[in-house]
């Protein structure tokens, strides 16, 4: 049950609280605390998706659109490509043909093809003596490079 | 007959609107860079084009103004140089410098930030605006990165009018401009 009333009091406080925290999560990251700014990161994207509720069920898609790539945004820099890629997803889904559709697709295709941020992991390693180093055994040729994907 | 030059304490951030609570999160970066002129107050020509507002007599020109900060309020800025690259503080002192701009020039209030990839988008009056910012320190860097600005924010994918706010600090001009987006849903 969506718990926002869209008066102008509890979105622009909403507002303000997740505009400080994206504020906040890029100067964690900006100086090197990652744990941080992704604790940062996952809060205000947790708000964004309360204001695109709140705006999707007063009927602003468009609002809504908007607070669903920037929560997008938020998951992705906090690494969790899963729930980047379903705001990516859910804000593609009200909006048109327009330059905010692409610019949606392309960052989520991104989200789902960048090296640890899918629910795959991609590892690359060097063969050498038959092996790929560091990560495991395989029957590959010496100074191969290639791409190990895990589930 | 002489004009005084305004002058826009940075303090003045905290009381900006007291709803943006996160506007004095610029406070310390923008005392740290100018401080770090030597200059105080911070003189600053403000070159302004297609803004309309009731501040100023005509929507294009040059008005001079000044930044200023107590002195108590960030002892020992120059230390924030250690924890953050020049880089990130000239951008965070531009994001306030915006502020102040905008609010007493404009006299449009900076209400909102996004994240679209790893871009923050301001937003202004509500979300009907948006302020492309950005700080540099060098002048020759000016006019090239208010037009790359003007670029990005007229192509802007959802299609919103707004502005462009560009300082140079090292040779303390910044320019505001108005434009309309080139991306409105057909």
């Amino acid at each position: 049950m969506n718990d926002i009333s869209m008066n102008e009091n509890s979105v622009g406080d909403l507002s303000h609280r997740k505009s400080l925290l994206i504020i906040q999560a890029q100067f964690q990251q900006a100086i090197g605390q990652h744990a941080e700014a992704t604790r940062l990161f996952l809060e205000a994207a947790a708000l964004e998706e309360r204001l695109a509720d709140g705006f999707r069920q007063a009927g602003d898609d468009e609002d809504a659109a908007i607070s669903l790539f920037s929560a997008a945004s938020c998951y992705k820099n906090a690494g969790r490509a899963p729930e980047a890629v379903a705001c990516a997803e859910a804000a593609l889904s009200l909006t048109g043909a327009g330059g905010l559709a692409e610019e949606l697709r392309r960052f989520r295709d991104e989200c789902q093809k960048t090296p640890g941020l899918t629910s795959q992991r991609t590892l690359r390693g060097i063969v050498r003596n038959g092996a790929v180093y560091p990560f495991e055994p395989g029957v590959l040729t010496e100074g191969e490079l290639v791409t190990i994907t895990t589930a | 007959m002489f004009a005084l030059t305004p002058r826009y304490f940075i303090e003045s951030l905290r009381e900006y609107n007291p709803a943006v609570i996160w506007a004095s999160f610029f406070i310390n970066p923008s005392i740290a860079l100018m401080d770090s002129y030597r200059l105080k107050p911070f003189p600053c020509a403000v070159a302004y084009e297609n803004v309309v507002s009731a501040r100023l007599d005509q929507t294009e020109g040059e008005m001079r103004v000044e930044f200023d900060w107590l002195a108590e309020t960030f002892p020992d800025c120059q230390r924030l140089f250690q924890t953050l690259q020049r880089e990130s503080i000239v951008e965070y002192a531009a994001v306030a410098t915006a502020f102040l701009i905008m609010a007493n020039l404009a006299q449009k209030n900076i209400s909102e930030v996004t994240l679209r990839g790893s871009k923050a988008d301001y937003f202004v009056e509500g979300r009907k605006y948006l302020l492309e910012i950005s700080g540099t320190e060098s002048a020759e860097h000016l006019a090239s990165r208010h037009g790359e600005k003007v670029r990005q924010l007229q192509a802007n994918p959802f299609g919103k009018d707004g502005y462009v706010f560009v300082c140079c600090f090292s040779n303390q001009q910044a320019k505001l401009s108005f434009h309309t987006s080139n991306q409105r849903e057909q």
